[in-house]
């Protein structure tokens, strides 16, 4: 019995964290100057949750302790939004093919958050049915890319009936 | 695509997002859940657009150091992934494995190629354990985005086709009075008779043809009687008649006379099928007929005919007494016959009597001629009967070979001679040589029969050692 494995490849460079934290920093100052001191705790956990590799959670969190604060000033929300969206950045720009991902990414979630905050304060539309067409949209786009992998690769065609074949 | 755990916590995040926003009317909440909406449909677009940038990329490459191997033979097989660029998504190679292959490493041979690896590959040995026609399956490629949110499979192209043939025993003797058989075996000439569809030649009548074949036209036009002879058509119909009784047992483990028999009734189904002729056979035991399928020109035919013949094994037990064994044939009559072997001569020729008036009666101890005569039509009727036994009970062998006469056109006999299965040979050549006469008698003696013809199969070896304990020479092309 005689096993061989051979690898050839290259070295990659670090993971870029430091945009991320740098985000991380940002939201928590944001965060310490438009609400109370304890906020800054909470940006302790944001920088934990970060580097743990859940920036999802991170985001949600930050988005949470946002609305905790009243009256949130311009500059401190713009912060907070801003350091956010770095973290997300960041995620992006770890992928393989980071440039298009990173631009992606910096082109569309400002897009749909804009969207949405044009939604909500100027044209005052309830917060549950912006939310709830941005899933059914978002629902509908991933779908679009889904079946046009599958119609890349070959595994259905473009015919409809032949997506009984799938599995 | 398929979407991972992470994918639906992250979904589960958004939609909490949303909900929390209307209930709590906190619009910031949903602001951030456009945000990762976006983010996570544009980590979708990636992944997609880098699944199918790889699917151009990558090459997976599947070999086997050979293509042609014998059952239970090592063979080397090598799977290899590369990228031709480098910063690709992290995927693994799969392969499938043919269940008929034994693979003593253990797994399922994958590879693990990450960003950074741009080839790879894996080389372990195969062991194949049923003979057949394989090919390896395509790999499965699975693909996944750095995050852990997506992955994708597909399956590469299918790979290398391996024949996996039976274990050959060593060179084999097939001939007459010690001469090798120069012409393959299972050839046969399609002409020279009469019949078929394409005429060949018209020559003049000779006493004995069939008035059918009289050419009027010929003989009007020559004044004397012409028949038209024609090509023969090649497909005709083939029955292998197989012993495996315990007598085929014989010889050394891997080099019994059933060994032997066995390839040259391969050689016939391989023939059979390259002339796409009707191919029957009939296995026969001590107990009777084993199993028995009707002559058809059909790749399923084939297919079942070579099987039979690489899983024809002697059974492992002998019947205990003559009258048991022909209890279970489950065709014996109560009529109390003399022994083949004893026979006086009045018995044999009052019995071909019998057989020649078309009676069904069942020989005792006689399993391949009762065997043969309890075969379908089809089989008994066949154009050419090859039957591949031993010379343990002649008399049998007559009676089967006077019975197929009358039905096959052809009869090809395929004997091996006991004498040169046994192991202790070399101790007394002398009556070796003597047994393997006696032998060689019995087999011209069915060669002359019309239209039959006797070959003699045994390892090479042997025979030559029993030739050279002739008298006059030890030359075995001119024994005599």
């Amino acid at each position: 019995m005689s096993t061989t494995l051979n690898l050839i490849g290259q070295s990659r460079r670090p993971l870029p964290t430091a945009l991320g934290l740098l985000g991380i920093v940002g939201a928590t100052g944001g965060l310490l100057m438009g609400g109370p001191v304890w906020l800054g705790l909470v940006g302790v956990v944001l920088g934990g949750l970060y580097l743990s590799g859940t920036t999802v959670l991170t985001v949600v969190l930050g988005q949470i302790a946002l609305v905790t604060v009243d009256t949130p000033s311009l500059l401190s929300l713009a912060l907070v939004e801003g350091g956010l969206f770095l973290t997300l950045l960041s995620v992006a720009a770890e992928t393989p093919d980071s440039r298009i991902a990173g631009s992606l990414v910096a082109l569309v979630v400002p897009l749909l958050g804009g969207f949405a905050w044009l939604s909500l304060w100027r044209w005052n539309l309830d917060p549950l049915r912006v939310g709830s067409a941005l899933l059914v949209g978002s629902a509908i786009v991933g779908y679009l890319l889904h079946r046009y992998l599958l119609i890349e690769l070959d595994i259905v065609t473009e015919d409809v009936t032949s997506d009984r074949d799938f599995t | 695509m398929r979407v991972t755990r992470r994918f639906w916590l992250t979904l589960t995040a958004i939609a909490s997002l949303v909900v929390g926003g209307g209930l709590l009317d906190a619009p910031l909440l949903v602001v951030g859940a456009a945000g990762l909406t976006g983010w996570l449909l544009t980590l979708q677009f990636a992944f997609v657009r880098g699944v199918s940038r790889l699917r151009g990329e990558l090459t997976v490459s599947q070999s086997l150091d050979r293509t042609r191997i014998q059952v239970d033979t090592e063979t080397t097989y090598t799977l290899a992934a590369s990228v031709d660029a480098a910063g690709h998504l992290p995927l693994s190679v799969k392969a499938t494995i043919p269940l008929t292959a034994r693979m003593e490493s253990g797994p399922t041979p994958e590879l693990n190629l990450d960003t950074s690896i741009q080839s790879s590959s894996v080389t372990l040995p195969l062991i194949w354990e049923t003979v057949g026609d394989y090919t390896v399956p395509g790999a499965t490629v699975t693909v996944s985005d750095g995050t852990g949110l997506f992955t994708q499979s597909f399956t590469t192209a299918p790979g290398p086709e391996v024949a996996v043939e039976a274990p050959s025993v060593d060179p084999i003797h097939v001939g007459q009075g010690g001469k090798q058989l120069l012409r393959g075996v299972g050839e046969h000439d399609a002409r020279g008779r009469t019949g078929g569809l394409s005429a060949e030649e018209i020559r003049k009548y000779v006493p004995g043809d069939a008035l059918k074949y009289v050419d009027w036209k010929a003989t009007a036009r020559l004044d004397e009687t012409h028949v038209r002879n024609y090509e023969a058509e090649g497909n005709r119909s083939v029955v292998l008649l197989l012993d495996h009784r315990q007598t085929l047992g014989d010889g050394t483990p891997g080099e019994t006379k059933l060994e032997h028999l066995k390839a040259v009734a391969a050689a016939f189904q391989q023939r059979a099928e390259t002339t796409r002729d009707p191919l029957g056979y009939v296995t026969i035991d001590d107990a009777g007929i084993t199993e028995a399928r009707v002559p058809v020109a059909r790749a399923e035919a084939y297919r079942s005919c070579q099987h039979r013949i690489n899983d024809l094994d002697i059974e492992a037990e002998a019947p205990a007494t003559a009258p048991a064994t022909a209890a279970a044939a489950g065709r014996m009559t109560g009529t109390v016959n003399p022994t083949a072997d004893t026979q006086s001569p009045m018995e044999t020729t009052l019995l071909a009597y019998r057989d020649a008036a078309g009676s069904k009666q069942h020989l005792p101890n006689q399993p391949l001629y009762n065997g043969f005569q309890a075969a379908p039509r089809e089989i008994r009727s066949a154009d050419l009967l090859v039957i591949c036994t031993d010379d343990s009970s002649p008399s049998e062998l007559r009676n089967t070979v006077g019975l197929a006469r009358r039905n096959a056109t052809e009869v090809i006999v395929f004997l091996t001679p006991s004498v040169a299965f046994d192991t202790d040979l070399v101790t007394d050549l002398d009556t070796a040589y003597e047994r393997y006469r006696t032998f060689d008698q019995f087999r011209r003696e069915l060669n002359e029969i019309d239209s039959v013809t006797a070959y003699e199969v045994g390892p090479s070896d042997q025979i030559s050692t029993i030739l050279s304990a002739g008298p006059a020479n030890t030359d075995q092309g001119e024994y005599v």
